[in-house]
């Protein structure tokens, strides 16, 4: 069970931002969903990665009596989720930036107000 | 020149369209050379035939939203569903997404 | 110099991407001159590769080994570098983008005279223009998670450019919200399937991947991610947003991005997923889905009434050509009739793309000639504007179809192999053309005859530099139309043996068989 918990917080964090995402009006909210969720992915990612009792794989800086490969963790995964987070704040201040010139433009953030384009 | 594609029931060869194309024009022309040579068009003869006082009648035609009006009338309870499902709303293009991947789990547990 | 052909693709226009706002510096002209170069380098060395594919087979690179080839280190048995593997597919792919960067950019030069940003403009293109080619070269799948977000961000960042309308900064999140969560739900299907197998390398996993329920998963989340990403409905409606909102060089980059997810579809259903996995309705719901797309597609057409959005819901439709192709061969296996359904899909993804071009661009002539996009105010302009009136035509008739233009070849190969599996859907398909038809002659005939419109009267065509970008594309299809076995044979037929031969993509990784 214990070992599941990071599963179960990943499934938490996808759908609170999936609900986030399809049901919240602000679109600074919905912002805030897409990147709970991409907090979820990496937390799967990273969740992968994890090995009972191991140590990060820092060759230069393994504790004593460590053995090698067996008690270190994946490196792949992490590499992975530092990429996934790189993209991740590419995307949110992309977004952001479009919000606050939406933001001028409509004088909304009310996304059942931004829809001109419709039909 | 050997330009047909095979379609597995049959073959494309736009060479031979081409050809047929081109034939079907001629047969065309001869019909229309078989017609009346004295024909003059002169007069009112050519303009369509309207009642009524209506001035410049050269700037008059429909404008897009009227075309095909009939079409859109008699699919009117269609469009009207689509209008909606078209809402625009950023939520209802993640709302379609999500339902579309949660159908196809669905359908593989199920 | 030629093994490095499939890294220099893409780090040409990266490195062309951030040159730009130096060279902007030193004058207007002196960029306008460097872009062009540059894309006629990068579509060069694109061809360079495509005729390397032709001749010798699958190309390997494999980033950061000593030889190119060495795909696997000699102290694993695992292949754990990042590589590039090109294919039939991949450089029929890479031909495709490379037609519609090219003409967008030379299109661009005079359509964009005295927009502010347009370093970062062009910095934009070529990025979006290494994110698509990276999709359609990489053997990796977290690799392609990286190239579909860089295209994302930087297509929906080029979208939303002109923020001076309020539209099109709505496109552009709509795009971006979008697709980066369909892009996380693609990396979430990467990690479950790494979780599985140790691996990331398409062929790795082509090899390893058997029927559990974990796979399966993977395949749901991707199918879901890609077919969004290439406007299936009912996933679709962020693309006449996108396509009708940008500018049109922008347009066509879209279009490429939009294929190139569809060629990601491609790549995981029939290399990665399809001889393992067995789920029994996925064909029937792609079919069933292609279908809903023409339709929505063709009929949505009919009631716009501004110009590019109207010709993007033809875009949706012409998608869908291209999935019911791909869902026949699927159900019917990639032999017989379900091979040439395939044939006439990725031919239609080329036809597609040149097509939908060439009617964004008269969109766009259209736009600057008259500055108006809403079709009630336009009419009458074939007098003034004869050579984008004759292209308007050309493609029209093309894009729905009609001989002897270059859609009607691949849709024949669509409609007659999808008549062996029911011909029920070849009717509906062909209804949908007609549809299509009839709904193009009436936006030309709103947009182009009738009496001339007094506030239209100094209309004219665009200037020489922008016809010729144009011409380009109105002689292909008419070239495609007319010859359409010369491409079959050229390029199509390569790309489907490539996805015939999925275990050839494997072993040329991994070796064995």
């Amino acid at each position: 069970m214990i070992q599941n918990l990071p599963y179960i917080a990943v499934a938490l964090l996808i759908i609170i931002g999936l609900y986030a995402t399809i049901f919240k009006k602000n679109l600074i909210k919905i912002i805030m969903g897409i990147t709970i969720l991409e907090s979820g992915v990496n937390l799967f990612l990273i969740t992968l990665g994890y090995r009972k009792g191991a140590v990060a794989p820092i060759y230069t800086n393994l504790p004593e009596g460590t053995k090698v490969p067996q008690s270190l963790t994946f490196p792949v995964p992490q590499a992975l989720t530092l990429t996934s987070i790189v993209i991740g704040v590419a995307v949110l201040a992309l977004m952001l930036a479009i919000a606050v010139q939406i933001y001028r433009k409509y004088r909304t953030l009310d996304v059942t107000k931004i829809r001109r384009l419709r039909g | 020149m050997l330009e047909r594609i095979f379609t597995g029931s049959g073959f494309w060869n736009p060479l031979i369209w081409l050809i047929a194309f081109v034939v079907s024009i001629l047969i065309v022309l001869i019909l229309r050379s078989l017609g009346r040579p004295g024909f003059k068009r002169e007069g009112d003869k050519t303009k369509p035939f309207l009642c009524g006082n209506i001035k410049d009648i050269e700037t008059i035609s429909p404008r897009s939203e009227n075309l095909y009006w009939g079409f859109r009338e008699s699919l009117k309870g269609y469009y009207k569903v689509m209008e909606r499902f078209h809402s625009g709303d950023i939520r209802d293009y993640i709302f379609w997404f999500i339902f579309v991947i949660v159908l196809l789990f669905l359908m593989e547990v199920l | 110099m030629i093994q490095h052909l499939p890294a220099l693709i893409i780090a040409l226009p990266l490195l062309t991407a951030f040159l730009m706002p130096l060279i902007g510096r030193i004058s207007p002209t002196f960029r306008k001159l460097f872009a062009f170069i540059m894309i006629f380098l990068v579509a060069i060395i694109g061809i360079l590769l495509v005729h390397e594919v032709h001749s010798k087979g699958i190309i390997l690179y494999t980033f950061g080994a000593p030889q190119p080839g060495e795909t696997t280190p000699s102290s694993l048995k695992i292949p754990v570098r990042i590589i590039f593997e090109i294919d039939g597919l991949g450089a029929f792919m890479v031909i495709v983008s490379i037609i519609l960067a090219f003409t967008a950019m030379f299109y661009a030069l005079p359509y964009f005279k005295e927009e502010r940003g347009l370093d970062r403009f062009y910095a934009l293109l070529f990025l979006l223009l290494a994110g698509i080619l990276g999709m359609e070269l990489t053997g990796d799948m977290f690799n392609f998670f990286v190239f579909l977000e860089i295209a994302s961000i930087s297509a929906s960042a080029l979208i939303a450019f002109c923020i001076d309308r309020s539209e099109t900064l709505e496109a552009g999140i709509k795009y971006l919200a979008i697709s980066s969560i369909g892009a996380l739900f693609f990396l979430l299907s990467v990690g479950l399937l790494y979780g599985e197998y140790d691996a990331l390398n398409m062929a790795m996993l082509a090899k390893s991947i058997s029927n559990t329920f974990i796979d399966k998963m993977a395949l749901i989340l991707i199918l879901g991610a890609l077919l969004m990403k290439a406007g299936i409905a009912p996933m679709h409606m962020w693309l006449p947003d996108a396509y009708a909102e940008a500018s049109p060089p922008v347009t066509l980059c879209v279009i490429a991005a939009t294929q190139a997810s569809m060629y990601g579809l491609l790549r995981m259903i029939f290399t990665i997923f399809h001889p393992s996995i067995d789920i029994a309705f996925l064909p029937a719901l792609i079919i069933a889905l292609s279908l809903i797309t023409i339709g929505i597609g063709a009929t949505m057409t009919l009631i716009q009434n501004r110009l590019t959005r109207a010709i993007a819901f033809a875009g949706v439709a012409e998608m869908g050509y291209i999935l019911l192709g791909v869902g026949t061969a699927m159900y019917a296996g990639i032999k017989g009739y379900g091979e040439v359904a395939l044939e006439g899909a990725i031919f239609h993804v080329l036809n597609d793309a040149i097509d939908m071009g060439l009617l964004f661009l008269v969109a766009g002539s259209v736009y600057l000639a008259t500055r108006e996009l809403d079709m009630n105010n336009l009419g009458g302009l074939a007098r003034r504007m004869r050579f984008t009136a004759i292209t308007f035509l050309i493609a029209l008739l093309a894009s729905s179809g009609m001989p002897p233009m270059n859609g009607f070849a691949s849709k024949l190969l669509i409609y007659e192999s999808t008549y062996a599996l029911n011909p029920i859907l070849s009717i509906i398909a062909i209804l949908a053309s007609i549809l299509m038809l009839a709904i193009f002659v009436r936006i030309f005939y709103s947009v182009f005859l009738g009496p001339e419109l007094p506030n239209l009267r100094d209309a004219r065509d665009p200037p020489v530099l922008m016809l010729i970008p144009m011409l380009i594309l109105s002689i292909l299809i008419i070239f495609l139309g007319i010859f359409p076995s010369y491409a079959i044979d050229k390029l199509v037929d390569p790309a489907v043996r490539s996805l015939i031969d999925a275990k050839g993509y494997v072993s040329a990784v991994i070796g064995g068989g």
